[in-house]
């Protein structure tokens, strides 16, 4: 698989759009910074926090295109009439989709260490272990984008469909992170002065609230939304369950690219 | 004889649509295999099928007598080299770039043959044109560089000249000519153009319908597509006796009827049978083609 390995490197070496898309990441990151400096009373925890987001739409575009253009010049053949077995191919292609993750991740902090902790000191501990988390968070999302755009044949169609899964599964999370985030009691307004608390019809319960807390921390999409506006359960379960997509997403992938039948 | 490819009873089915249907060929070593077929007929299908790309829903396919499910064909692909319909080239890289990207794959160290193979294909001065700015031909022979990396031994080429111009046609014929007889490549070429394949293959396979109807080499096809006259006479055994007398190859088909080929005295011969008392009833003149066999093989329904 080294070889795999050597040959995606060299191509993502003089991969102008990852290069681009580092600068991208660089670019949003100060911006968040900059944004949180000319605020009173801003830690670096506020410019970090949607830190997901803007990678995992950058990983959704540069594996589409990188994985695509496979298909699109049609290069992949050259590695299976040499011998590279299909699984060897899906695992190198997964690891250099990883590792240009980790790149864009890298990117995104940079500014954050360079001008975030000295000019709005250091993030507390918290938001260290969401970084930590997210990063695994953005490994899944990586996953899932490989297996899309290895069983896709279509470079565009791919690109297309990994942004608008990215997009579906954010909105997906913010609507059940929202929804988990609805308090039991609500104050109800009347005509005195006491103010009463009366129980949410909105607020779920019950084994309804713990299947949607599952489906929030499984997706992707919920784990980035809970980074953001706030965290529902163990913060430790949330690398569980991004390994388990992970895994789940490189199977799948394997044994349908393993069966396709390629042009 | 020692064959590179043998293919048996291949069959691939596309839901209900079968596109080989038992498929068995085999293509000897350090030939230059004609694979000759109309749209449809299967040829792209089969050479999916030998280069990896796609699984036989049935059916033995062996490479340098390695069986395809065996773990060893894997090293037995590191001896082919293919172009499949279009070539397989990055575009946005140059053709150096290219071909080092392919010793890459191969896991070769040195790119030190990589001026020889461009120099052989004529991209040598390609400089740091990208691949996607290359005209079609360009693109054609940069495809055949890729798969000349890692100097295989066979050579598959889906229809390699269509669309090239004339000039390209006989470039790209002198090349193969070159691989075959100078580095001992075999190689198996699909192509409608059935005249130009007629001029560098040793061997040709005809599939229609998902079948190989008819496999031969260059040697007999030409015995059966030379020029000749079917000529109808009184008596087939005098015209045997004169024949042999003046040294003439021919065929007797029955009583009345016979073939002569070559090239012969019409006048002279017709003379020496009223010597001998044979008349001539008809001589009607032959010249097959390799179109017009393949035609006939087929059924007269061809595209190509």
């Amino acid at each position: 698989m080294h070889k795999l390995l050597i040959a995606n490197f060299s191509r993502i070496k003089k991969n102008k759009l990852f290069w681009c898309l580092c600068g991208v990441m660089a670019l949003a990151s100060l911006v968040m910074i900059l944004n949180a400096l000319s605020r009173p009373n801003t830690t670096v925890d506020n410019a970090i926090a949607a830190f997901v987001i803007p990678i995992e739409l950058a990983v959704a575009v540069f594996v589409s295109i990188f994985l695509g253009t496979e298909y699109g010049d049609g290069t992949i053949r050259n590695k299976l009439i040499i011998g590279h077995t299909r699984q060897r191919i899906y695992l190198a292609n997964l690891t250099a989709a990883l590792t240009c993750t980790a790149g864009l991740f890298a990117s995104y902090m940079l500014p954050v260490l360079l001008i975030g902790f000295p000019g709005l000191g250091l993030p507390s501990g918290q938001t260290v272990k969401i970084i930590a988390v997210g990063f695994v968070t953005l490994m899944a999302y990586c996953a899932l984008f490989t297996m899309i755009s290895t069983i896709y044949a279509n470079k565009a169609g791919a690109t297309a469909v990994n942004l608008v899964l990215a997009f579906v599964l954010l909105v997906a999370g913010i609507f059940l992170t929202s929804y988990l985030l609805q308090p039991e009691y609500i104050p109800a307004y009347g005509i005195g002065n006491e103010l009463e608390y009366v129980h949410n019809p909105h607020y779920v319960a019950g084994a309804r609230r713990i299947l949607l807390q599952i489906l929030t921390n499984i997706l992707p999409g919920g784990q980035a939304t809970q980074f953001l506006m706030n965290i529902i359960g163990p913060l430790w379960t949330l690398p569980l369950y991004s390994a388990g997509i992970c895994v789940a997403c490189t199977t799948v992938g394997m044994i349908v690219f393993g069966k396709k039948d390629i042009k | 004889m020692e064959y590179v490819l043998r293919t048996t009873a291949v069959k691939k089915e596309y839901g209900h649509y079968k596109a080989l249907n038992g498929l068995s060929m085999n293509v000897p070593k350090g030939s230059i295999y004609g694979f000759v077929g109309k749209n449809g007929a299967g040829k792209t299908t089969l050479i999916r099928l030998v280069c990896g790309l796609q699984r036989p829903t049935d059916g033995e396919i062996e490479i340098y007598g390695v069986n395809y499910n065996d773990k060893a064909s894997l090293k037995a692909r590191r001896r082919m080299g293919a172009v499949v319909e279009t070539p397989s080239i990055y575009l946005d890289m140059t053709a150096e770039d290219n071909l080092k990207e392919q010793c890459r794959i191969l896991g070769i160290p040195s790119f030190d043959a990589i001026a020889d193979i461009l120099q052989l294909v004529g991209l040598a001065d390609t400089g740091k044109k990208k691949a996607r700015n290359f005209s079609l031909g360009m693109r054609q022979r940069l495809g055949i560089a890729v798969a000349l990396v890692g100097s295989p031994d066979f050579l598959i080429l889906d229809e390699p000249i269509n669309g090239l111009d004339p000039q390209g046609i006989v470039e790209m014929r002198e090349l193969l000519l070159y691989l075959n007889k100078e580095c001992g490549i075999t190689v198996l070429v699909s192509s409608h153009i059935l005249d130009e394949l007629s001029k560098i293959a040793t061997h040709f396979g005809f599939i229609d319908g998902g079948k190989i109807v008819k496999e031969i080499s260059a040697a007999q096809l030409e015995n059966s597509c030379r020029k000749r006259m079917e000529i109808t006479v009184t008596d087939t055994k005098i015209l045997s006796r004169v024949l042999d007398e003046l040294h003439i190859e021919y065929a007797i088909n029955s009583d009345a009827e016979a073939e002569i080929f070559g090239e012969i005295n019409v006048t002279e011969l017709t003379l020496r049978l009223h010597e001998n008392h044979c008349d001539v009833r008809s001589l009607r003149e032959r010249n097959e083609s390799l179109e017009a066999f393949y035609i006939n093989l087929v059924g007269g329904e061809s595209h190509a």
